[in-house]
């Protein structure tokens, strides 16, 4: 249609005036995707620091254990379950990074006149250490057989040092008292409070023993995945694999951690919220853009109607210039964009310059903030973005067409 | 002598608790007298029994809960309201592991890792030995007199036994959890038949029952006592008396730490 | 300077010769501001909100403590009575100039609680009821029952956690144990339910009692010492200096913290949500300054010809650079103006109405030890809003300066006959 090569060739008459407005364009919505992927990347960041300190993104336990964390509730119930080979098949699951394999236990640990309960949990120091950040992994390297941490308070508590001994009695799985020496090999700080105050670790088959548990006995499994948000999906994929004993429940962080689920949607209610009106503001910015050009044009649109040429062409035909005006604009800005988007997403930004002097918690936590491509918000800022430029040269020229042509030619270029 | 310091020795007597059986069960002819002459003469010879007396038994404890059923032979020392020691004869995996009390103070000794270690307050609610019991239940048998009040709530005959039925209320600020405990003893020979213990909400929370009446060392005594928790049901901690001395001299040495680890 | 006088009114002529240029321009720039005062107050209002959150639930703004207590903790590190009232009397004659609204004495002690159907182990805090009921959260976080009185010496107020184990209802019995200070004896009091509160916060809900405190004296055999002297502020941000005050001016065997040191993870928590902040505000930033000078690029042959113009008018170079920067300067003012005003406007409305939020979650939520308000109350200090006018001022003003120097420079006259 000629409206459109018109349009097409317009662009091209005054190149400075089209430069700038597709510049403008470009800049603003590459700009936007770039504030659009950081505020989603927080959202993620918050979801990873949530879960990853010890939850981990999915689980697996007997269907009977949460929430009372019975002892005798291990997976596989009575027969156990082969965990090791369990644990194999999980791993080659390529959305998987990390397997864990824990033993929950309550007792006491007492250095002789000074005792205290204690949450002990058994672990298997490599495994853990690739998926908990709740304690570093040279202090896991730690857990020797016979080996056991401590949460700082409980140390304190307890009065006991690196290399002290300490007696762990527990009620055992065959009603005998459970009772071993071990070393202390390390001080835990996870900075949460509740667990620094009550926390003990050790080996899994140590505590097994110290539970007359059978080595085949374990009560959770939790995994880390590669892309946190999509854990649902992938907890229905894992509850379908192969080798997974029966009675088992496979839950991801969004049904175990209800809470962080909320806080999370509230986090992502208000980035919404936020970035909605940054996209109505680039619009407007944008808007304004395009009016300042076409009213530039008002001459134009004058002769162009004293040569007879209909109205209702002339439209068009601006039309079609604020068309391609936003398709290069977006498609650069895409680029743009994309580039931004690739660094920000691979490197992040490093926020610890504001860090300075953090509680033991938040130095588990990732203080660089790494972008996420939330492809709804790209899309609808796009369109936002199509929107204004379109309406930005529709409305003035609208304007302009129904001015008397003669009116139109007179008028000064200044306006 | 008032009803109620009658009752209130009585109840010293009869009182629910592993350690308490081996006290004071008062035993012996009663004739046919006034209830006021007997309860003077009961109350005379339970003062003589209970001050310094002392005990020494061996008992079968069984415990059977839904994952396992356990049996262990304990002896058990005890002088007073205050001591106890209780060490674990078989089965021999467990041979040598005791618990000391004294006072408000429990140890527990565990043989395989030589090691003596003090149970804190927070463990106090912890079940004791693996059994129904708590550490606590340990500490507070001595505290019965101190925190309730006793009435008869009936007396007369159940399934054609002439029976009284004691109740026991807390006093005011005396800090037991029970809103109420309620023992049926045998009135021919005060022995007790059980003992219910209920919330404040009038809901009944474990009880015991009392039998396998026999002489002991010259005195009368239900042998077996079984504590069943209402909210576990198929649950049990059973005490069977083999054998019970009273009277002897123990050495104050035994109730000590270093007694313990002892043989 | 009379011809300055003049050149500013050119210059203010000239914006609204333009008028559409100066709307499409003071346009985007007034509601980027506004949007950007928007940002602060809201962001700068959750943090608040979650500090008094904080602070309400049994900490403080200010606390006096005996020296190591928040390190080591241990029920025997107690302020005396003659400590308590040095405070007192430090507080005395400063009360009115320090801002401070009340002044609580607290007790902590880890303990058991046992009911007939079961036992947990508790944190046992100890408050005087009045005065607590006024100055903190508890009072509005009961969902049975009611608060403690001093009347009622054994009533306990317990978390929905607790009341959930030992299967209690407001009313009903049950016995705590703690070990008394100094001392391996155990003691144990009998307590009843005066109610049960609900704050959101797992550690409270499942593991806290309040009790009055003589109550928790009597039981811990404290006499009259306590573990902390709380002081509440009317002014959130004076916490840290009147902290500085107290270490400075109280005995060196007591220590004075502010809620920064009281709540280290709030504390953190905050900062980092401030820099990711401060991140997205500088992008925001950026998008600005980026349209603005778009538009104003737009224009920059306009304002060559302008010039072009008054030169042939006789304006000389030193005039035409004064009226350029006149103008940027108008401009500036004028955005900046309106943009304070719609800013302050918009927190205004979130500062009475609040932002709500509750729309995207059902229960109550924690973060970094603070329960967070469903629904966000703005915040906009003098500082804030004077920081980021400035900044968008300075903006303005350089952009504005740009196309206007260009033309202002020119010798343009060429441009003059292309009319």
């Amino acid at each position: 249609m000629i409206v459109v090569r018109l349009g097409w060739r317009n662009l091209w008459r005054n190149s400075r005036r089209s430069l700038i407005t597709i510049a403008g364009i470009a800049c603003a919505f590459a700009f936007t995707i770039a504030f659009i992927g950081l505020g989603k990347g927080m959202v993620v960041q918050m979801l990873k620091n949530g879960t990853e300190l010890m939850v981990g993104h999915v689980q697996i336990h007997d269907r009977d254990y949460l929430p009372d964390r019975d002892l005798y509730e291990t997976i596989g119930n009575q027969e156990g379950c082969d965990w090791h080979q369990v644990i194999a098949g999980l791993k080659q699951n390529q959305d998987v990074v990390a397997v864990a394999p824990r033993v929950f236990g309550f007792g006491l640990v007492s250095t002789g006149e000074q005792s205290a309960g204690a949450q002990i949990i058994g672990v298997d120091p490599d495994l853990e250490g690739n998926l908990s950040r709740l304690v570093d992994r040279d202090m896991l390297s730690r857990l020797r057989p016979g080996s056991v941490l401590l949460g700082a308070t409980l140390a304190l508590e307890l009065r006991a040092r690196e290399g002290n001994e300490i007696a762990a009695v527990t009620q055992a799985a065959d009603g005998t008292l459970g009772n071993e020496l071990f070393r202390v090999g390390g001080i835990v700080k996870t900075g949460l409070a509740y667990l620094d105050r009550s926390v003990a670790f050790m080996r899994i088959d140590d505590l097994q023993r110290l539970l007359a548990l059978e080595p085949s006995h374990i009560h959770e499994i939790a995994i880390k995945l590669r892309d946190p948000v999509r854990a649902p999906e992938s907890s229905r994929f894992i509850s379908r694999m192969s080798g997974l004993p029966e009675g088992v429940s496979v839950q991801s962080w969004r049904q175990l951690l209800p809470q962080l689920n909320d806080y999370l949607g509230l986090a992502g209610g208000a980035n919404a919220f936020i970035i909605g009106l940054v996209v109505v503001f680039v619009s407007f910015g944008i808007l304004n853009t395009m009016m300042m050009a076409t009213f530039e044009r008002i001459r134009e649109i004058g002769m162009l109607n004293a040569f007879g040429m209909r109205p209702g062409l002339i439209l068009s035909t601006f039309l079609f210039e604020a068309f391609f005006l936003a398709l290069l604009g977006l498609t650069a800005g895409f680029g743009l964009g994309a580039l931004m988007m690739r660094y920000l997403s691979l490197y992040g930004l490093d926020l610890s310059r504001w860090m300075g002097q953090l509680s033991m918690l938040q130095t588990r936590v990732e203080p660089i903030l790494k972008a996420v491509w939330n492809w709804e918000a790209v899309v609808a800022a796009a369109i936002s973005l199509w929107v204004a430029t379109v309406a930005a040269a529709y409305l003035p020229a609208r304007k302009a067409v129904k001015v008397d042509a003669v009116e139109a030619l007179r008028a000064p270029v200044m306006q | 002598m008032g009803i109620n310091s009658m009752m209130d020795r009585l109840m010293r007597i009869s009182r629910l608790s592993i350690f308490v059986i081996l006290l004071g069960i008062v035993t012996g002819p009663l004739f046919a007298q006034t209830s006021q002459q007997r309860a003077k003469e009961i109350i005379d010879r339970v003062d003589r029994m209970l001050r310094g007396d002392s005990s020494v038994g061996r008992v079968e404890m069984t415990v059977a809960t839904r994952q396992w059923k356990r049996t262990t032979e304990l002896r058990i020392w005890s002088e007073g309201t205050e001591k106890v020691l209780v060490r674990i004869e078989a089965p021999k995996k467990d041979q040598g592991t005791s618990t000391l009390r004294v006072g408000d103070n429990i140890w527990n000794y565990l043989p395989k890792i030589d090691r003596v270690i003090r149970v804190p307050t927070s463990m106090m609610m912890a079940a004791w030995m693996g059994s129904h019991f708590t550490n606590d239940d340990l500490v507070q048998e001595s505290r019965l007199a101190r925190d309730y009040d006793v009435t008869i709530e009936f007396e007369g005959a159940r399934e054609g036994v002439e029976v009284y039925e004691f109740l026991l209320m807390p006093r005011p600020q005396a800090p037991v959890v029970w809103g109420k405990i309620v023992y049926q003893i045998r009135k021919s020979d005060l022995m007790p038949i059980w003992a219910r213990f209920y919330g404040e909400d009038g809901e009944l929370k474990r009880r015991a029952t009392f039998s396998e009446y026999q002489v002991m060392d010259g005195r009368l005594v239900p042998a077996l006592m079984r504590m069943t928790p209402e909210d576990k049901p198929g649950e049990y901690t059973e005490m069977k008396y083999r054998e019970l001395e009273f009277d002897l001299k123990i050495p104050e040495s035994l109730f000590s730490l270093k007694s313990l680890r002892g043989s | 300077m009379n011809s300055l006088k003049i050149i500013m009114m050119i210059a203010w002529r000239n914006l609204w010769r333009n008028r559409r240029r100066t709307i499409l321009t003071a346009g985007t720039v007034s509601l980027g501001l506004g949007l950007l005062l928007l940002f602060l107050g809201i962001g700068d209002g959750s943090h608040r909100q979650m500090i008094q959150g904080a602070v309400g639930m049994g900490s403080a703004h200010v606390a006096v403590q005996a020296r190591g207590y928040q390190v080591r903790g241990g029920i025997e590190l107690t302020l005396s009575a003659s400590q308590v009232a040095q405070v007192s009397s430090w507080l005395q004659s400063r009360r009115e100039e320090l801002g401070v609204t009340h002044v609580l004495r607290r007790v902590f002690a880890p303990g058991l609680a046992s009911s007939a159907d079961g036992a947990t182990g508790i944190r046992l805090i100890g408050l005087e009821p009045d005065p607590e009921k006024a100055a903190s959260a508890f009072d509005e976080k009961l969902v049975q029952g009611k608060f403690l009185t001093s009347a009622e010496e054994y009533g306990a107020v317990i978390g929905e956690g607790v009341a959930r184990k030992l299967e209690l209802e407001p009313g009903e019995k049950f016995v705590v144990m703690a070990q008394e200070a100094g001392s391996a004896e155990i003691q144990s009091l009998l307590l009843r339910v005066a109610g049960i509160m609900r704050t959101g916060l797992e550690d409270f809900d499942q593991a806290t009692i309040l009790v009055p405190l003589p109550t928790a004296q009597r039981l811990l055999r404290l006499g009259d010492n306590v573990h902390q002297v709380a002081l509440m502020l009317n002014q959130l941000d004076d916490s840290e200096e009147i902290a500085r005050l107290g270490e400075e001016q109280l005995p060196p065997e007591t220590e004075t913290l502010s809620w920064l040191e009281l709540m280290p993870e709030l504390r953190d928590f905050i900062k980092i949500d401030d820099g990711a902040s401060y991140v997205f505000n500088a992008l925001f930033f950026l998008i600005i300054a980026f349209l603005v000078a778009n538009t104003l690029l737009m224009s920059v042959l306009e304002r060559r010809r302008e010039f072009a113009l008054l030169d042939a008018l006789g304006f000389t170079p030193t005039r035409r650079f004064l009226l350029v920067i006149l103008e940027a300067s108008w401009i500036a003012v004028l955005s900046v103006a309106v943009g304070t005003v719609l800013g302050y406007a918009g927190h205004l409305y979130f500062y009475h109405k609040g932002l709500p939020l509750d729309i995207f979650y059902s229960s109550e939520v924690s973060a970094g030890g603070a329960v967070l308000d469903p629904i966000l109350y703005s915040y906009l200090s003098w500082r804030r809003i004077a920081g980021a006018a400035i900044m968008v001022f300075a903006l303005t003003f350089l952009l504005a300066l740009l196309p206007a120097w260009r033309g202002a420079k020119g010798q343009d006259a060429h441009l003059l006959g292309q009319l």
